[in-house]
């Protein structure tokens, strides 16, 4: 394995090449594992299903206080008068804080976003303008109400288009350009391979702000006491958290505690320190005593999150025997009055990443709207640039005559087209390749399209599309976890990780048994901590797995080594013979000798230290570009009459190396499809154009799918192509399977029903619309 | 504003009778998280939208947000927690946790609230469908969870 021995950095503005820490060698599994790669039930299950697990937003401290937010009621305004008189009145008042308080302060997370706490120039319906604060939630709810705000208002768009017309953007890559620029990546000469070709396809695309509506509400309980703050934080990164906050109080890191255990969903929104965090932990100090700020629902819809929507017009040129010639693509992004475009780079990568193209241009724009400030929301960017690029390619194949999935099989990049580093592809095999032609299989691509194809066209039409995806999910440093077993042979886990729901906490456990020999049922895993853990990155970008996995894995074998040492002495055979499982040591029967063991609790009370403990660290990826791949095949029936789509039949294939636990593993590919089937077909944040509300700021009119959405037949297939980039050989998975859903959707409509469909979500409106074009209607 | 009116209020909750001192008016949902003290009952939207906050009131499911505890006056209410008996899980607990049914776990006890309602009185699968529509999950694509109270019901 060609691990990346150095990583630059600058110090003082000098570029320095930092050496990664020389790190022995993990073989990578045998042929057979005992527990890894085993449906394990979820560690924290019997917490879940009994109400016992304590999420942040039911956490209840002797003497606690609630804080609320008074939010901004226009799009765009000055304030020009805060009456807080009728507010203290309200029984139980005890504090409110204002902009002019935080003046100096601002809110600033790890991808470079910065917000004001607190503002008196809102530039968002919704943006926060007050704190109060009170004996009982219902107390500062009713303040909150009672706060009277004159405004100015000032001139507002929540339209990206319109504010790129005038001129008001960032650009929206990965690279900063400044006011007034877009975001330009260009490989090869778009325009020669374009003037040069004879096929070209043209067509704008729009995708439809999302809200990431996780059942729990952004939520936050802090205390200070003798100097120090404990948060419980419904967070996907308690590390994050913590840095966060101590800056923003201006306190040492070691001054904050944050606690992340159980959370209640996050799907990249609860990465950083909210405000709600901040006035958590301001107010604690400030009065004397745990305060707690939750969100409401309606406040989930108005804060910075959210997937912004975007508009992408692609254009491609293929040669007749199906090569891809060149890809020009002008992405708008919604980015929020403060311009957060950098993460919606993404967008630009997929276009320019997935498939093997000489030509490429993409310019993408962050438009400065009066919208909330948006935020990763599963697979940032890919969701949206998927449903673009993945119609462009079946679009261009039937042009051309070819079958979609052939199409794509015959442009396959071997290489990353934009960094040229060779993608991981052991034993001649190419993830996508095997997926897409696995997931063709599964779902009898070939004779369904036939069928399609053939059929007459009565009120219910059906039709079938595909759709793929990569995502960059190699995981990687800095995780760090430790594992201690006690005398009674009860292991305990260590990891900074979050488990935002996708079952780290068991595949943790699950790692570390399989060296061990302790069950996962005797492994209580302590995880998400900053006073009790090491440090790791927040669960987000797919790479929780395969961070800290692999450090699992280490600290494991590091236990592993001294429990065979002591076992070989006891059982008198040589460590290569002894098998760790079950909760013992056990040399196995050979023909001289019956079989022998001893329990592993009696190893460790032998052990001089009287408590094994093991360190591991996360080693370097090798030096590739390495990805995960899906494909989805989908059928749907489209009701002409009424304008429905029923989605009947869907195959989701997803290659993300070793498979730890196929039930949490397909448990991702049920939830991420289902969420991109709610992108694909019923989740908009709709705004009143005239005012800048939010019209539809609830789980009624925001449609999240239901039980009632799921395909009739669903199946999730894990493919396990072997990767040996790190120590366990698994990649992530948490965002790839919601990238290519929406589009896979709407081929298949235009399979049924010949138009292609442009905007998401896909809803019966525009499928009538159509089908019926409005002019030509009586 | 005048304060809030507290009044002495009477229930039975998981076959333990409660009295204490609450407004007529505060949502149910509160009353069991805190004057009760039992935090199985989520709150997801604390407007009837998405079920976390399911229990059941006579027996009848009924979303707590949306019930102001005077009327719960002398009724029987059973949340999440009252589902086991003597240290047994329900079999619908055991399934849920079995089958995968809970990811983050957060719209679980609620989930299992109204699976358990809909196994008293099942009928075809999208009976089964239209009885757990009202909860919404933000994890699992609820395939494991159709599962889990299928194989509840086959028990």
């Amino acid at each position: 394995m060609a691990s990346s021995e150095y990583t630059e950095v600058v110090v003082e503005g000098r570029k320095v090449r930092l050496r990664a820490p020389a790190a022995e060698a993990i073989p990578a599994y045998g042929a057979a594992t005992r527990v890894v790669g085993t449906a394990a039930q979820r560690v924290d299950a019997l917490e879940k299903v009994t109400g016992r697990a304590v999420y942040p937003s039911d956490l209840r401290l002797p003497g606690m206080v609630h804080a609320r937010f008074v939010r901004s009621a226009r799009a765009h305004a000055r304030i020009t008068s805060m009456d807080l008189s009728h507010a203290e009145k309200v029984p139980g008042f005890l504090a409110a804080i204002g902009p002019s308080e935080l003046s100096e302060k601002s809110l600033k997370d790890m991808l470079g976003r910065e917000l004001p706490i607190l503002t008196e120039e809102p530039k968002y319906y919704g943006e926060e303008i007050l704190a109060v604060c009170a004996e009982t939630d219902d107390a500062a709810r009713a303040a909150a109400r009672e706060v009277r705000i004159t405004y100015e208002t000032l001139p507002f768009s929540v339209d990206p288009e319109e504010r790129v017309r005038a001129g008001q953007f960032v650009g929206g890559g990965w690279t900063p350009t400044g006011p007034g620029r877009p975001a330009v990546y260009e490989r090869g000469n778009v325009q020669k391979a374009m003037a040069a070709a004879n096929r070209i396809i043209e067509r704008t695309y729009r995708t439809a702000p999302n809200v990431h509506s996780s059942i729990e509400p952004h939520a936050a309980v802090a205390s200070y006491e003798e100097g120090r703050w404990t948060v419980w934080e419904s967070t996907q990164g308690v590390f994050a958290v913590r840095e966060e906050l101590a800056a923003m109080l201006g306190a040492p890191l070691l001054s904050v505690r944050v606690i992340g255990t159980h959370m209640g969903g996050g799907f990249g929104s609860k990465v950083s320190a909210g405000k709600y965090t901040f006035i958590a932990a301001y107010l604690a100090k400030k009065l004397g005593r745990p305060v707690r700020c939750v969100q409401d629902r309606s406040e989930e819809f108005v804060s910075p999150y959210g997937r912004p929507p975007s508009v992408v017009t692609i254009k491609a040129a293929v040669r007749p025997d199906g090569k891809l010639l060149a890809i020009e693509q002008k992405g708008i992004h919604a980015a929020g009055p403060y311009g957060f475009g950098a993460e919606w780079g993404h967008a630009e990568d997929m276009a320019a990443e997935m498939y093997a193209c000489d030509n490429v241009r993409t310019e993408t724009y962050a438009a400065l709207t009066h919208t909330p400030p948006p935020c990763a929301m599963r697979a940032p960017g890919h969701a949206q640039a998927a449903f673009s690029l993945e119609q462009m390619m079946d679009e261009i194949a039937r042009e051309i005559g070819m079958d979609p999935v052939e199409f794509r099989l015959k442009n396959l990049p071997a290489r990353d087209p934009v960094s040229g580093k060779p993608i991981a592809v052991p034993r001649g095999s190419h993830g996508l390749a095997e997926c897409l032609k696995k997931g063709g299989e599964l779902f009898q691509w070939k004779k369904r399209r036939k069928e399609t194809r053939d059929a007459p066209p009565p009120r219910f039409r059906r039709g079938v599309g595909v759709a793929a995806t990569a995502w960059s999910a190699g995981g990687g440093p800095p995780a760090s976890v430790v594992i201690r077993i006690h005398a009674d042979g009860v292991a305990e886990l260590f990891a900074g990780a979050a488990d935002i729901g996708t079952g780290t906490r068991t595949a943790l456990a699950q790692i570390a048994s399989e060296e061990t020999g302790v069950p996962v049922d005797r492994i209580r895993v302590t995880n998400a901590d900053t006073a009790l853990t090491s440090y790791c990155l927040p669960s987000y970008g797919s790479l929780t797995l395969a961070s800290t996995g692999p450090a699992v894995r280490r600290a494991a074998v590091a236990c592993r080594r001294q429990l065979l040492s002591i076992a070989s002495d006891i059982l008198e055979a040589p460590e290569k013979n002894i098998v760790l499982a079950g909760g013992r040591a056990t040399r196995p029967a050979s023909r001289k000798t019956p079989e022998s063991s001893v329990p592993i609790a009696k190893l460790v009370e032998l052990s001089a230290s009287r408590e094994i403990v093991g360190l591991g660290e996360r080693e370097g990826n090798p030096d590739m570009s390495i990805r995960s791949h899906g494909a989805q095949f989908v059928a749907v029936e489209v009701d002409t009459e009424t304008g429905t789509i029923e989605v009947t039949d869907l195959v989701a294939v997803n290659d993300s190396g070793r498979v730890i636990n196929p039930t949490m593993f397909k448990s991702q590919q049920y939830g991420g499809v289902t969420m991109g089937l709610g992108m694909g077909l019923t989740e908009e944040r709709v705004y009143d154009l005239e005012t800048g509300r939010p019209l539809n700021p609830n789980l009624t009119d925001y449609k999240v799918p239901t039980i009632l959405d799921q395909p009739a037949a669903f199946q999730a297939v894990p493919l396990e192509v072997p990767y040996d980039g790190n120590n366990l050989g698994a990649k992530g998975l948490g965002e790839p399977p919601i990238i290519p859903t929406a589009a896979a959707v709407a081929n298949a409509v235009y399979d049924a029903i010949g138009i292609r469909l442009a905007a998401l979500p896909l809803t019966p409106k525009r499928v009538i619309d159509a089908l019926h074009p409005p002019e030509s209607k009586p | 504003m005048s304060a809030p009116a507290e009044e002495k209020s009477s229930f039975v909750i998981n076959g333990k009778s409660w009295s204490g001192a609450v407004h007529p008016l505060k949502r149910l949902l509160d009353t069991i998280r805190e004057d009760v003290g039992l935090t199985g009952t989520k709150e997801g939207c604390g407007e009837g939208e998405c079920g976390a906050c399911t229990v059941f009131l006579d027996g009848q499911v009924v979303m707590s947000c949306m019930v102001p505890t005077c009327q719960a006056e002398g009724k029987q209410i059973t949340t999440i927690e009252g589902l086991a008996e003597n240290g047994r899980l329900h079999p619908m607990q055991e399934s849920f946790a079995q089958e995968g049914g809970a990811q983050c776990g957060i719209c679980t006890p609620g989930m299992i609230m109204a699976a358990v309602a809909y196994a008293r009185d099942p009928g075809s699968a999208e009976d089964m469908r239209e009885a757990l529509a009202g909860n919404l999950c933000r994890c699992t694509g609820y395939i494991r969870i159709f599962e889990a109270v299928k194989k509840a019901m086959a028990k």
